[in-house]
C-alpha cells in the first residue's frame, strides 16, 4: 500500500515539482533508500522468486529443474497437506471465534469501574508480551500427563487424566486452551475501541430504559465494529499461518513434529517440513502460494461480507 | 542548550572505530591458529558430554597438527543448517551431523565429496571394519563418508525388578515378552497406568525381528505392507489397544526426558526400554545405582533371532570445501583405532572398526559385547540405501502412531505407506 502510494506520488506530482522540492524529493528518497533496497532485494526479489520455484524441482543443491504444474497437480493428492489444511482450518474457524470471544468478554470486563482495574489489566496484557516459545513450554508443564495441574485437577475431582497433546482428539482443543493465554493484545485493541464509545449514546439509551446487555448488543458492540473486523482481518491471516506453539508443543528428539498422527500438523509445519527438513523447496513455494491465495481469498470474502461493520465517524 | 558540531572527519574516525570493534566482536574468540595452518570447520551432531570427550580429541589433533586448526561446532537438533549451508556456498570442511540413514539421500543430491581416492590412497579398503557397516557408505560405486561410532539396538531391563516378578531368566520369545511385560503392569484403581512392561517403538527394528524388510534393492520396491511387517505393527499396538490408547497418551506425556535422571526406565516406570549400547553411558550417569542388563529383542517363530538394526553418524565432507585434503586429514585421523577406540569407549559406542571394537576394555562388559555381537551377525540391518529415508521414516512413525491410538489398521497404515514411499522414490530416481 504505502509503495504503490510513494510510486503514484511519483508518478503524478513529477512534472510540477520545483527545484526545492526535487531536492527535498531526492533527499527523502536517498534516506529511505536503505529500506527500498532492502524491501526489493530481501522481500520482493525472494516473493517472486518462490513463484517461479514453485513450478520448479528443486533441493537447492542443484540448478531448479522446471516442472511446469506438478507440484500444484501433487500437492491435491498429498493426504499430509490435506490434513495440514484441515487442522488448519479447525483453527481459523473454531479456535479463531473462541478467542476472539474470550477476549471481548476481557475486554468488556477490564473496561468496567472496578478497584485495581490497571493491576487486572497488567495481568491480561503481561503473557502476551513473553515470548512464546518460553510461555509455550511452561504450558507444555500444564498439560504434563503425569505432574500437570491440569491432570492433578481432574485426578483431585475423581476424573481420569487426559493426554492432553499425546491424545490425537485432545491436542487441537489443547491448543485453543493455550491460545487464550495470548490474547493481549486484542484485548487491549478492544478495550481501546471501547473507551472510543460515545458516552452520551450510553446514557441516552440508559435514561430510555435499556439495560446492560442491550446496551452491549445495541450500542457498544456496533460502536466498535470497525475494530472487531480489524482484529477478525489480522488474526485470520495470524491463524492461517499458525506454527510456533503447535510446533514447540510436538516436536520430538528427532526434529519431526505434528503430534501422534499428524493431528497437530498445521499448513505452515508442513510447508517449513518441506522446504527446510526435506529440502524440496519448488514443492514448498507451491503451497506457499497456495496459501497465499487462500489468505487472499479468505479476506476478500471478509471484506465483501463487511456490511455489518458501522462506521460511525462518517456519518 | 549549548549545540556541537560534529566534523565529517571526526565522523568518519568514529565510524571506522565502530566498524573495527564490531567486526572484532564477531570473531571467534579463544581461538589460536597460525595464518599458515588450514583452518577446518567442523560440524558435530553430539553434544552434553560426548561433545566434550571429542573436543578432547580434536585438541589432541591440533597439537599433532602443526598445519590444520579444527574448530568443532555443534549442531545437535539442527541438522538442516548443513544442507543449508552447503547450498549458500559456505559450508563446514565436515560434517558429522549426518545420520547413516540420510547418507544416500545427500550424496545424491551433490552435497558431499567423494572419499573413494582418499581412502584408497591412504591404504583403507574396509577390510578392518564390520563389512555391513562398510557396506552402508558406499553408493553409486564411491564412498561417501566413514563412521567413527556406531551402535545396535537391543532391550535393557532390570534383572532385580525382573526377579520380584518371579522370573529368573530374561524372556526370549514374544510370548514370553508379552507375558513378562503384562506382569509388569501396575494400573491404579482409577485405571491410571502406573508401570507398563514394554512400549513397543520402531517399527522398523520390530520388522526385521519378525522376519520382514522394508525395501527390496533387487526390484526397488518399498516393501512396508509385506505381511511380516504388518503383523509386527499389529503385535506393537496390541500394546495400545490392551492398555488403551487414551490411557497410554496419558500416561507417556508424564515421562521425563530422555537424557535424564527422570528418563522412565530410570524411575521404574517401563520395565523393558528399547535403547542401544550408548545407554549402558546414560545409565551410569543418570542412574548409577540401577542394575541393568541388555538382551537381544525376542522373536516371534519364523522371526530372526539376534537382530539388530544399526545407525550412526558418518564422517563427511561437503562439496566446495577450501581444504579437502586436510579435511580428510581429520577424519582418517579420528578413524585410527586408538582414537576412534578412545571416543567410542568414553561415549559407550561400538567401534565400527573389528579391531578397536573387540578390545578388552570394551568385550569386559558383556552388555557390550552382546550388542557387539549383534553388529557382526548376520541378522544386522542398516537403513535402506535410498534417498528418501527421512520420508520414509515419516510416514512409518505417522502410520505407528495412528496404528497404536486405534485409528487405522496396520495394513491400511502400511498400505498408505507403500504407496506414498513408493511414490516418492519413483520422483526421486526421475
Amino acid at each position: 500500500m504505502g509503495w504503490g502510494a510513494f510510486l503514484m506520488t511519483i508518478a503524478i506530482r513529477r512534472p510540477r515539482l520545483s527545484k526545492q522540492q526535487r531536492r527535498s524529493l531526492l533527499i527523502g528518497l536517498l534516506f529511505i533508500s536503505p529500506a527500498i533496497v532492502g524491501f526489493t532485494l530481501f522481500n520482493i526479489g525472494p516473493i517472486i522468486q518462490s513463484l517461479q520455484y514453485s513450478f520448479t524441482r528443486y533441493n537447492i543443491l542443484q540448478p531448479p529443474r522446471y516442472v511446469g504444474l506438478n507440484n500444484y497437480l501433487f500437492l491435491l493428492e498429498d493426504r499430509v497437506f490435506k490434513i495440514g489444511i484441515q487442522n488448519t482450518l479447525y483453527m481459523v474457524l473454531i479456535g479463531l471465534p473462541i478467542h476472539l470471544v474470550f477476549n471481548m468478554l476481557m475486554a468488556l470486563l477490564l473496561n468496567t469501574k472496578i478497584k485495581g482495574l490497571s493491576i487486572y489489566r497488567s495481568i491480561f496484557y503481561v503473557p502476551s508480551i513473553t515470548p512464546v516459545v518460553a510461555s509455550t513450554i511452561v504450558w507444555l508443564w500444564i498439560f504434563n500427563g503425569q505432574f500437570g495441574i491440569l491432570n492433578e485437577f481432574l485426578r483431585f475431582i475423581g476424573l481420569r487424566p487426559i493426554g492432553w497433546l499425546t491424545d490425537p482428539n485432545w491436542v487441537k482443543p489443547s491448543l485453543i486452551f493455550m491460545g487464550a493465554w495470548f490474547g493481549g493484545n486484542t484485548i487491549l485493541i478492544y478495550l481501546a475501541g471501547l473507551q472510543d464509545v460515545p458516552h452520551d449514546l450510553l446514557e441516552s439509551a440508559e435514561l430510555d430504559g435499556a439495560n446492560a446487555l442491550q446496551k452491549t448488543f445495541r450500542i457498544t458492540l456496533p460502536m466498535i465494529s470497525p475494530v472487531i473486523f480489524y482484529t477478525i482481518i489480522v488474526n485470520v491471516i495470524g491463524y492461517f499461518q499458525y506454527f510456533t506453539e503447535a510446533w514447540v508443543m510436538t516436536s520430538t528428539r528427532d526434529g519431526s513434529a505434528g503430534g501422534v498422527a499428524n493431528s497437530a500438523m498445521f499448513y505452515s509445519m508442513y510447508l517449513y517440513q518441506t522446504a527446510f527438513q526435506q529440502f524440496k523447496m519448488g514443492y514448498a513455494s507451491a503451497q506457499a502460494w497456495i496459501l497465499f491465495m487462500i489468505v487472499l481469498v479468505a479476506t476478500l470474502i471478509l471484506f465483501k461480507t463487511s456490511r455489518w461493520v458501522y462506521y460511525h465517524a462518517e456519518e | 542548550m549549548s549545540e556541537k558540531r560534529i566534523s565529517r572527519r571526526d565522523f568518519l574516525r568514529a565510524s571506522l572505530a565502530a566498524g573495527t570493534a564490531a567486526t572484532l566482536s564477531t570473531m571467534p574468540a579463544g581461538l589460536t591458529y597460525a595464518q599458515e595452518q588450514a583452518f577446518l570447520n567442523y560440524w558435530t551432531g553430539w553434544s552434553g558430554f560426548e561433545f566434550d570427550v571429542l573436543q578432547g580429541l580434536v585438541d589432541q589433533f591440533n597439537e599433532e597438527h602443526a598445519n590444520v586448526y579444527v574448530n568443532m561446532t555443534t549442531v545437535f537438533g539442527q541438522y538442516e543448517k548443513v544442507l543449508t549451508a552447503i547450498a549458500g556456498g559456505n559450508p563446514p570442511d565436515v560434517v558429522s551431523a549426518v545420520w547413516l540413514h540420510q547418507l544416500v539421500q545427500i550424496a545424491s543430491q551433490g552435497a558431499l565429496t567423494p572419499l573413494t581416492a582418499y581412502a584408497e590412497a591412504a591404504g583403507i579398503d574396509g577390510s578392518k571394519y564390520f563389512p555391513q557397516l562398510w557396506n552402508n557408505w558406499w553408493h553409486n560405486g564411491e564412498l561417501w563418508g566413514l563412521m567413527c561410532t556406531s551402535n545396535a539396538r537391543v532391550l535393557a531391563f532390570s534383572p532385580p525388578a525382573l526377579a520380584e516378578l518371579g522370573m529368573s531368566e530374561p524372556p526370549s520369545s514374544i510370548e514370553e515378552l508379552d507375558e513378562a511385560c503384562q506382569a509388569f503392569e501396575i494400573i491404579d484403581s482409577n485405571g491410571n497406568i502406573e508401570r507398563v512392561g514394554l512400549l513397543p517403538d520402531n517399527l522398523t527394528w520390530w520388522a526385521h525381528v519378525f522376519g520382514g524388510s522394508l525395501y527390496d534393492e533387487d526390484s526397488g520396491t518399498i516393501t512396508a505392507n509385506d505381511p511380516v511387517n504388518v503383523a509386527a505393527l499389529e503385535w506393537m499396538a496390541g500394546y495400545w489397544s490392551r492398555l488403551g490408547p487414551e490411557r497410554v497418551a496419558a500416561f507417556t506425556s508424564g515421562f521425563g526426558d530422555y537424557l535424564s535422571t527422570q528418563n522412565p526406565f530410570f524411575v521404574g516406570k517401563e520395565g523393558f526400554k528399547q535403547v542401544g549400547e550408548w545407554f549402558i553411558q546414560f545409565q551410569k550417569q543418570f542412574a548409577p545405582d540401577l542394575e541393568m542388563d541388555m538382551i537381544a529383542a525376542p522373536y516371534p517363530d519364523g522371526g530372526r533371532p539376534n537382530c539388530t538394526t544399526f545407525g550412526g553418524s558418518v564422517f563427511t565432507i561437503p562439496t566446495g570445501v577450501m581444504n579437502p585434503d586436510a579435511a580428510w586429514e581429520f577424519i582418517r585421523w579420528l578413524s585410527e583405532d586408538d582414537h576412534m577406540g578412545e571416543f567410542c569407549f568414553n561415549i559407550q559406542n561400538i567401534p565400527p572398526k573389528v579391531g578397536a571394537a573387540t578390545a578388552e576394555r570394551f568385550v569386559r562388559d558383556h552388555r557390550f559385547q552382546l550388542a557387539l555381537d549383534l553388529l557382526n551377525g548376520p541378522n544386522a540391518f542398516g537403513p535402506p540405501k535410498i534417498p528418501v529415508n527421512d520420508f520414509y521414516n515419516s510416514r512409518l512413525g505417522e502410520a505407528e502412531t495412528s496404528v497404536k491410538a486405534g485409528m487405522l489398521s496396520a495394513q491400511e497404515a502400511l498400505d498408505r505407506v507403500t504407496e506414498e514411499v513408493q511414490r516418492e522414490l519413483d520422483m526421486a530416481m526421475m
